[in-house]
């Protein structure tokens, strides 16, 4: 991964510093694979702190951890040692069920769009709105407007055969901002997208991380969107070894 | 439905093609479980079809008599017994010949086994309007009915036609209605006079001892058949055994199941019909899922419990049932009229047949859609990262 340009960057250490108010807290996260003599330690003694309104991109070379870590946080995974609070809840030996609940309260959005092939786009969002107490034409008004705002306004009838993979990209990602989370957790969202796209869905973030204080946690490799963090945070073998606080000049 | 977004109906339907060919797979469960469920019924309605046109409403028969098909006669002096019980209106014999019955065709001379009828045409004991209308021409000597529904193998069968009936000449006066069975290819219908006299034997054997086969008793209107049942079942002695009409169908339907292989082989094809339709079905959604995975997993992902995911296999696979059901019974109906015509027997689609055959084939689908259902939850959403 190329580095950030320098002279836009301030660096600060700012891991454990935000407390209570933190989206996300992590505190001495180890994570293993594998059991016995097959058992390989992926995370080592992680923290990380993540505030209402902060774009956090996460970097660092493959195998180093960054998944797992997003996959912890996402409460994709069982968590095995340490701690992680996210929106207020311990994620710690919590029957599956609970997580279930805490994942609804997060955006998703993943390497790949995993859309629906029967669906349009539009019902393709919606999918995300099963939980919402909306009307069913409120729903449909909801994601048909995010699709607008990702430049999709023209499609939102269309299936996903009939779309270029950046624009079945930018449905994944309306499917995961649509119930306006207080935490997005994103794969490489902008890998599949042109360079005005990827501006488009950084912009659409940034507005998100404005107006409802929702956090954003990103891996990334696109130098495209790193320049739009607020913090970066890099992982190599496991361990956070930099967590940057971006100012901007 | 996932809530607003009826995922499990648009990822059935959305290639026309695909659901064409999953259509047409489940349809021919369906045609497999209605064809053999047709003929377990056609074989069960067919030896039923006597007693269903005969109007009444209690039968009598020898204690001995296990099924219809085999001769077991009885007393005719019950019947008068019973002619003096309360709410009975008249109790009448019904003579019945498997063994020695062979029509002569009158075209090529040919032999055939076939059922004779008779009764006293005096009273006509049976329900077909058909049948009474004509019974006054059997009253005289050697004229009989003949059913047009029998195999054609039995020759013309038109009003005038002079045949033999085991070795006696006898004229047909008129057709009447009736069908075929497993085991009766054709019947013909008499009075007890020709009956005696072209089966000069069962005179010797009936009529002088006074033997019947059948006893055919009608009630007062608004008489109980269950009521009057148990009153003779206490004036007559033991050696006859009284039915109301339901209980001699359900008499001949168990003979049938536990005595006649041919249930056991029918129901042992709708259970093949019932396991190829799910297989079909699993393999359609297996399909299905597995091209699906990652989807499958997202959901779960952004919050749906497993419990949902598995809903909307199920109701897919629920919704594939019930499309494939309307081509399957339309098929069925067409073949069951084929079937029909070619062999007379009574191929019939009713509304609770149809229900059960539905049944059997929401219950495939639902069984491959909950073992499918292990598929969609197979991909864990942690590894969509």
């Amino acid at each position: 991964m190329a580095d950030p340009q320098p002279d836009r960057f301030e660096q600060t250490r700012t891991a454990g510093a935000a407390g209570a108010a933190s989206v996300v807290s992590v505190k001495g996260v180890n994570y293993s694979f594998g059991t016995n003599e097959s058992r390989k330690q992926t995370l080592f003694d992680n923290h990380l702190d993540l505030l209402p309104g902060e774009i956090a991109m996460m970097t660092g070379p493959s195998g180093s951890g960054k998944t797992t870590l997003l996959t912890l946080i996402g409460a994709l995974r069982a968590m095995q040692d340490g701690s992680i609070i996210v929106l207020g809840h311990e994620l710690s030996d919590r029957p599956p069920a609970d997580l279930v609940a805490i994942r609804r309260r997060i955006g998703f959005i993943f390497q790949a769009h995993n859309l629906f092939e029967a669906l349009t786009a539009s019902l393709n969002v919606q999918v995300a709105l099963k939980f919402s107490d909306l009307r069913q034409d409120e729903r449909e008004r909801q994601a048909d407007r995010i699709l607008t705002q990702l430049g999709l306004g023209h499609r939102v009838q269309y299936k996903p055969r009939a779309l270029s993979g950046g624009e079945r990209q930018r449905i994944a990602i309306a499917r995961a901002l649509v119930t306006r989370p207080k935490l997005i957790l994103a794969d490489e969202p902008t890998a599949a997208l042109d360079q005005d796209s990827a501006r488009e869905v950084i912009r659409l973030l940034r507005a998100l991380a404005v107006e409802d204080r929702s956090s954003v946690l990103l891996v990334t490799h696109d130098n495209r969107v790193l320049e739009s963090a607020d913090r970066i945070v890099t992982l190599v073998d496991g361990r956070i070894v930099s967590d940057v606080v971006v100012q901007r000049q | 439905m996932t809530r607003g977004v009826p995922l499990a109906w648009l990822n059935l339907t959305h290639n026309l093609k695909q659901t064409g060919l999953s259509v047409a797979g489940i349809a021919f469960a369906v045609l497999l479980m209605f064809m053999e469920t047709g003929f377990r019924n056609a074989m069960f309605d067919s030896q039923l079809l006597l007693i269903n046109r005969l109007d009444a409403d209690i039968f009598l028969i020898s204690r001995a008599k296990s099924t219809l098909m085999f001769q077991q006669p009885f007393a005719r002096h019950r019947l008068e017994q019973a002619r003096a019980a309360p709410d009975v209106q008249w109790a009448e014999p019904i003579y019945v010949e498997h063994d020695a019955a062979l029509w002569k065709n009158a075209s090529d001379g040919s032999l055939h086994d076939i059922r004779a009828v008779a009764f006293e045409p005096e009273r006509c004991v049976f329900i077909d309007v058909e049948i009474c209308r004509q019974a006054t021409r059997l009253t005289v000597l050697d004229n009989v009915l003949f059913d047009r529904q029998s195999k054609e193998f039995f020759g013309p069968r038109t009003a005038g036609t002079l045949t033999e009936l085991s070795t006696r000449t006898v004229r047909i006066v008129g057709t009447f209605a009736l069908g075929t069975d497993f085991t009766h290819d054709g019947s013909v219908i008499m009075s007890a006079d020709t009956f005696f006299h072209v089966f000069p034997d069962r005179r010797v054997a009936e009529r002088s001892p006074g033997r019947v086969e059948l006893g055919a008793i009608k009630l007062v209107p608004g008489g109980s058949p269950q009521h009057a049942a148990a009153r003779l079942r206490q004036l007559l002695p033991p050696d006859v055994e009284v039915l109301t009409k339901q209980e001699y169908r359900d008499k001949e339907n168990a003979f049938l199941d536990a005595s006649t292989p041919i249930g056991y082989v029918f129901n042992l094809g709708t259970i093949m019909g019932f396991f190829v339709g799910a297989i079909i079905c699993y393999q359609i959604l297996f399909t299905d899922i597995t091209n699906q995975l990652p989807q499958f997993a997202t959901l779960r992902a952004i919050g749906y419990s497993d419990r949902t995911v598995a809903l909307i296999v199920l109701q897919q696979a629920v919704a594939l049932s019930a499309i494939s059901f309307v081509p399957g019974v339309i098929a069925s109906r067409i073949l069951y009229a084929l079937i029909a015509s070619l062999t007379g027997l009574p191929l019939e689609m009713s509304l609770l047949r149809g229900a059960w055959v539905l049944c059997l084939t929401t219950s495939m689908c639902a069984i491959s859609g909950a073992i499918a259902v292990r598929k969609a939850l197979a991909l864990a959403p942690a590894d969509l990262y």
